[in-house]
């Protein structure tokens, strides 16, 4: 079974976010690969392991830095790497179309994802993928297991443990908690310098998303400190937490 | 004479005493002598035939005159073995009675083969007096040696074998025989001299022997002699089986301890460098056969002391660790049982016959075993707090740290295997240059949150002139609990004026954490970062707060190019104490306790500094037993402040354990000198409520509070 | 302009809050606002709806929409699109809702714009505000499509009081089985229970302060009033009041929640890196020295034993 797995380059998830030219700069940022699509890398090398996958291929749509997002996934253990060069500036649907391009021309018996990236936190990819190739799909699973040309996946739905089964060529996406992924050693990194790795012009898709600005959120106030009779202090926590944090109490 | 022999002379007008006298065929023991000489060359052959297998390297033949000076100076006067009183001083007599004894043997032996010219007169007492003492010494030593083995059972020595017992059995027969044939000799000599006045220089040169002689009187002069003889030959076959024995036993240690004194590592506490990291084809140690010949050294050179296990913070506690038993005993057992495996590969014929296998070798092929797995264990390997209390006692000079070093650097970078807490701190010191992983980009945000940003020159913004670069270091940075610290030592620099600057988000980890853990390579890149921003900025000298920082920057950034002079901040506070540049205004006039922290203590030597930094802040230092060179790791060392303990039953852990030594002189504070240490034990005070009457800070907190 | 829509969040006759709150909102401007619900026995709930604003309530009512498969969903939103031509379609930002949109604006080829916190829906297009990079900055968006699709955080929006006509318009099942792709195999409600501490919205957590086991039920009870998940220092932990997977910091996990309640923690550096990444914090504790209060944005400097039980009455 061929296992290709999308990954995404995000920016480290402790960087600091400035705006250069009404733009999000990247200067001096670290790039990572998507913490989620990390996971999704562990899990195909896992079924690997497993000897339920055959070969896993990653995937990524962007720029040429994408190529070290794709070393890493190698090094953590994966076979081969796709780089479908696009525009970073690409949205969700355009994304999706050069993605599902690359993996049709490559074929796929199982599509895995992270179900969101760290960045955008859009959550479309890897739906809108499954769309386009006409495979069925399941989101933020926590667990997968594949016999007889059927996935089992088990998912965070709402309010719930979902258990759902679908035909395979499937896409599925991962959640967080479904495993941790390896650290790449040495030893991987070292024969991940070997592995092949294509480059591939995007399919041509125009964005259905446009940007009109980035702004960055009002600057946090300092936070308010009260020292006072506990009942006090409790009331007005009471009215931030309902007012400004907007909880849901049951 | 070939046949006879001298006979044994009532006295001898010219002080002296004839070789071999009484003995005939004397001139045969140097014909027997070459049998144990040879199976003791033998013995030794097949030793170095097993240094010989070691793929690694060790570089151990730089500074002869050094080397030679250490291995004098130690092995003679037996400076790291009377560190431990008792015992150490039994040994030192044991030693020193052998050794003269065996010069002795020897001078007799160069006048019989070669004749020599006798000791005579004075010399001759002198030389007999010492080496009589001496040996009467040994044979004390011999003796309190075995009632601290098998009647005070102290812990360290919780491995005993029936060999221990045999070994010290025949030192203690060559000894008293040896006084027995002294007795019988000076008996028979008594017993011939026609005048008592004859023989006084014999009672001085020979004090021990005169009064074993008084066990003869009931004996005839002809049976004196006779047992004379038979003692005498016997004593030989006891020694001479001695000598034979040497390599197949603990006694090894003889001459084991002699080459560790001689290629023990000169250098201050450093990890050992790899070179060429990018090329390399393998890391870490996975085969016993992969150490360099020195390590393989260090297993022999193992007497089972435990003085390692008997300070070490981790066995200390209940964990699998114990630095002799799970370390270098089992280190030393798989060589010895995959030494006939490892000759046999080598296409040696002659050894095919030893690979016949023993009952227990039937079970478990040493060539399989996993000596990470099976012999060492994980658990073992990732114990280790690097304290270097092992090291630091061990009276041989066995490196134990530089081993677990190794392993961990196999687990990490070959096998990909290591805790995951190791795996998310190197994700932070990749990503974010700091092992917390908080956003690099804030990196000097302390100064603005400490309020202490105009009085620092932040050398990429302001760039201004220094003398010394402050070296903050990540705490100072993201622990909320160690900009404070900081914060108290960039006041008092400035008060000083000290002239120095600080590189803020141009500054990066040091890669402690990270070569402590086995992860070289992360290490490399981030000391290169360092490295690059030094040598960009002109840096020469440099003052680090945490001395992991400090052992890093000034032991081991050498290794790659960066040559600086490091100091930690306590060393140039006490210079400034001690010129008059910070005269503190009160005194605290605080009973405390102070905690000498691992990697300034033992791994460097600064003990002295911090403490009368303390003293001249008008603190009152109750010194606790565990402290200094025995003092008891905080837990946190070695990259372990970045996993998890566990807590073993009937144990407490690392740090509790410490707190509760700093606890019992009931002090108003607890003073630290390392970040690690200052939460590990701020934890353990709050773990034992003892927050209310005892505070924790740091060494510089405290002068502050002083000046303030 | 031909009315947006609102997928209605709703399982075993349960509306879900953020469906009153987007119809609440919309309602506001001046377009017609329906409700769109799927399901088997749903017209019941066109009342609430209506409540909330909804001017029209379309139902979809048949046994292939019991459970939510995103097949025959997908497949009859597009019917219903086609047939009734809304200007904007909003789906809320859940589990299903973007399941639903993502599939469904690629089948249309269409633009769609998820987790919106703020919205302009204008004729054929609409300007959405999305909080991207875990908070850190803002995007504003415009989506042009027929229609225009969205989904909406949950919890920006308030629930109002003006109601709608609430007509109810059954729509043909246009969905086959055909259309499903998805087998459900079974669903395990985890409404008893505390969410995932990972997940949680919302966490509250104890530490050296609550001093036992009376300290951590103040802490429960809280968490379960906020619906949140419980974590803990390492004091908590290695004390044995709270289970080791619920362990919140360095060696433990790493929790993003919307807000965060800290119960006599004093904020070592070893439990801010498991946290501090939370949108609002909150530190209940006696020290005024505890590094908590760095990162806090509401402090309370007093004993938690007297602000939880306060707080909940306050709460409520």
């Amino acid at each position: 079974m061929k296992v290709l797995v999308c990954v995404k380059q995000t920016f480290d998830t402790e960087a600091k976010i400035e705006l250069k030219d009404g733009k999000i700069s990247d200067a001096g940022i670290n790039l990572i690969i998507n913490p989620y699509d990390e996971v999704a890398v562990e899990g195909a090398i896992q079924l690997k392991e497993k000897g339920i996958a055959t070969e896993v291929v990653v995937v990524t749509a962007g720029s040429d830095k994408g190529m070290d997002a794709i070393r890493t996934a190698l090094a953590m253990g994966a076979d081969r790497g796709i780089l479908v060069k696009q525009d970073t500036a690409a949205d969700e649907y355009a994304r999706a179309v050069a993605l599902a391009a690359a993996i049709k021309a490559e074929g796929a018996d199982l599509v895995l994802a992270g179900h969101v990236a760290a960045d955008d936190g859009s959550s479309q990819v890897p739906t809108r993928v499954a769309e386009i190739l006409g495979f069925p799909h399941v989101n933020v699973i926590t667990s997968i297991d594949i016999a007889g040309g059927k996935a089992t996946c088990t998912s965070e739905a709402d309010g719930g443990t979902a258990v759902t089964e679908v035909s395979i060529p499937a896409v599925v996406s991962s959640q967080v908690s479904w495993n941790e992924p390896r650290y790449p050693s040495m030893k991987g990194i070292m024969a991940a310098k070997k592995k092949p790795v294509a480059t591939v012009d995007a399919a041509a898709a125009d964005n259905k998303v446009k940007i009109v600005e980035f702004a960055l959120p009002a600057a946090k106030t300092a936070g308010i400190k009260i020292e006072d009779d506990a009942d006090v202090c409790a009331a007005k926590l009471a009215d931030w937490m309902k007012n400004v944090v907007k909880v849901e109490v049951k | 004479m070939i046949f006879g022999s001298e006979p044994l002379r009532g006295f001898y007008e010219v002080p002296m005493r004839e070789v071999g006298a009484n003995i005939p065929y004397e001139w045969l023991i140097y014909v027997i002598m070459l049998i144990p000489v040879c199976i003791f060359l033998w013995g030794m052959w097949k030793k170095i035939e097993v240094w010989m297998l070691a793929k690694g390297e060790s570089k151990r033949f730089d500074r002869w005159w050094d080397r030679t000076v250490s291995l004098i100076v130690k092995a003679f006067f037996q400076t790291k073995v009377v560190k431990k009183p008792l015992a150490g001083w039994m040994h030192a007599f044991l030693f020193w009675g052998f050794l003269l004894l065996a010069i002795a043997a020897g001078l007799d032996a160069m006048h019989s083969m070669i004749k020599w010219p006798h000791l005579e007169g004075n010399l001759y007492i002198g030389m007999s007096w010492i080496v009589d003492v001496f040996g009467f010494l040994a044979l004390v030593g011999v003796l309190v040696l075995a009632y601290v083995r098998y009647v005070q059972k102290p812990d360290r020595l919780n491995d005993t074998k029936s060999a221990d017992g045999w070994m010290l059995f025949l030192i203690f027969a060559i000894l008293l025989t040896g006084y027995f044939i002294e007795g019988a000799r000076i008996a028979a000599q008594i017993m011939q001299t026609p005048f008592m006045e004859q023989l006084p220089y014999e009672k001085i040169a020979s004090p021990i022997g005169w009064v074993f002689a008084s066990l003869y009187t009931s004996f005839t002069v002809d049976s004196i002699l006779m047992y004379h003889r038979l003692l005498w030959w016997f004593h030989m076959v006891i020694a001479f089986m001695f000598i034979a024995l040497v390599p197949y036993t603990k006694l090894w240690h003889i001459f084991a301890s002699m080459f560790n004194y001689f290629f023990r590592d000169l250098e201050p506490s450093a990890n050992r460098m790899v070179y060429g990291i990018e090329e390399a084809e393998s890391f870490g140690v996975e085969k016993i056969e992969d150490f360099g010949w020195k390590d393989l050294l260090d297993l022999d050179a193992c007497i089972r002391c435990g003085r390692c296990q008997e300070n070490c913070p981790a066995f200390n506690t209940g964990k699998a660790l114990n630095p002799k038993l799970t370390l270098i005993q089992a280190m030393k057992k798989h060589l010895d049982d995959k030494t006939p495996y490892l000759l046999a590969s080598k296409g040696n014929p002659e050894h095919d016959a030893e690979t016949a296998m023993t009952d227990e070798a039937a079970e478990v092929n040493p060539m399989e075993q996993s000596l990470i797995y099976d012999i060492v264990t994980s658990e073992v390997i990732w114990d280790c707090t690097n304290c270097r209390a092992c090291m630091e006692h061990c009276p041989m000079y066995i490196e134990h740290i530089p081993k677990i070093t190794e392993f961990r650097r196999n687990l990490v970078m070959w096998q990909g295997d290591m805790p995951g807490e190791a795996q998310a701190a190197f994700t932070n010191m990749e990503r974010n240059y700091n092992p917390w992983g908080v956003g690099w980009a804030g990196r000097a945000g302390w100064l603005d949150e400490r309020g202490v940003r105009d009085i620092v020159n932040l050398i990429p913004e302001d760039g201004k002139e220094f003398e010394y670069l402050l070296y903050a270091g990540c705490a100072v940075s993201f622990d909320d609990r160690y900009k404070r610290v900081g914060e108290a030592l960039v006041k008092l620099l400035n008060k000083a004026g000290v002239s120095f600057g600080y590189l803020g988000k141009e500054e990066y980890c040091c890669g402690d954490s990270a070569r402590r853990l086995g992860n070289e390579y992360l290490y490399q890149t981030l000391a290169n970062q360092n490295l690059e921003s030094f040598n960009n900025y002109g840096v020469k000298k440099i003052i680090v707060v945490c001395p992991h920082g400090y052992n890093t920057l000034k032991n081991e950034y050498p290794q790659m190019g960066g040559k600086y002079e490091v100091y930690h901040y306590t060393e140039i506070l006490a210079k400034l104490v001690a010129e008059g540049k910070l005269k503190p205004s009160k005194s605290l006039g605080a009973k405390m306790t102070y905690h000498d922290s691992c990697f300034l203590g033992r791994h460097n030597d600064v003990y002295d500094q911090p403490r009368a930094v303390l003293r001249a802040a008008g603190g009152s230092i109750i010194e606790i037993e565990k402290g200094r060179n025995f003092g008891f790791c905080c837990g946190a060392g070695g990259g372990r402040m970045w996993l998890e303990e566990e807590a073993f039953e009937g144990y407490k852990r690392i740090n509790d354990t410490r707190t509760d030594q700093l606890l019992v002189p009931n002090p108003q504070m607890i003073v630290t000198n390392c970040p690690f240490c200052l939460t590990m034990i701020s934890d353990g005070v709050k773990g034992a409520e003892a927050e209310e009457n005892t505070k924790v800070f740091d060494v510089a907190e405290v002068l502050w509070q002083s000046m303030s | 302009m031909a009315g947006t829509w609102v997928f209605v969040e709703q399982k075993d006759g349960n509306i879900r809050k953020v469906t009153f709150e987007m119809l609440s909102e919309l309602k506001k401007g001046g377009d017609e606002v329906a409700a769109v619900v799927f399901g088997k026995g749903v017209e019941a709930l066109a009342g609430q709806l209506a409540q909330a604003g909804a001017d029209k309530v379309y139902v979809a009512d048949d046994d292939i929409f019991a459970a939510y498969n995103t097949g025959a969903f997908v497949a009859q939103m597009i019917a219903m699109i086609k047939e009734y031509s809304p200007n904007a379609v909003l789906f809320a930002h859940s589990f299903n809702g973007r399941d639903m949109a993502s599939r469904m604006a690629q089948k249309l080829e269409l633009g769609l714009a998820t987790d919106a916190i703020a919205a302009d829906i204008s004729a054929g297009k609409g300007i959405f505000t999305r909080s991207i990079y875990a908070g850190k900055a803002l995007a504003k968006v415009e989506v042009a499509g027929s229609p225009v699709l969205a989904t909406i955080r949950p919890g920006v929006w308030e629930v109002g009081s003006t109601a709608g006509a609430g007509a109810v318009v059954k729509a043909a099942t246009a969905a086959t089985a055909a259309d499903v792709y998805q087998v459900a195999k079974s669903f395990v409600a985890t409404v008893s229970a505390r969410p995932d501490l990972a997940e949680a919205a919302v966490v509250v957590s104890g530490g050296r302060g609550c001093k036992g086991p009376d300290g951590i039920k103040l802490v429960e009870q809280l968490a379960d009033m906020l619906g949140a998940a419980v974590g803990g220092s390492r004091a908590s932990i290695d004390s044995g009041w709270l289970g080791h997977e619920l362990q919140v910091g360095q060696t433990g996990k790493v929790v993003l929640p919307n807000l965060y309640v800290a119960c006599g923690i004093s904020g070592a550096i070893q439990h801010l890196a498991g946290m501090s990444s939370s949108k609002f914090i909150a530190a209940i504790n006696t020290d005024t020295e505890a590094p908590i209060f760095n990162v806090s944005d509401f402090g309370v400097v007093a004993d938690l034993f007297k602000v939880i039980p306060a707080l909940m009455s306050g709460l409520k």
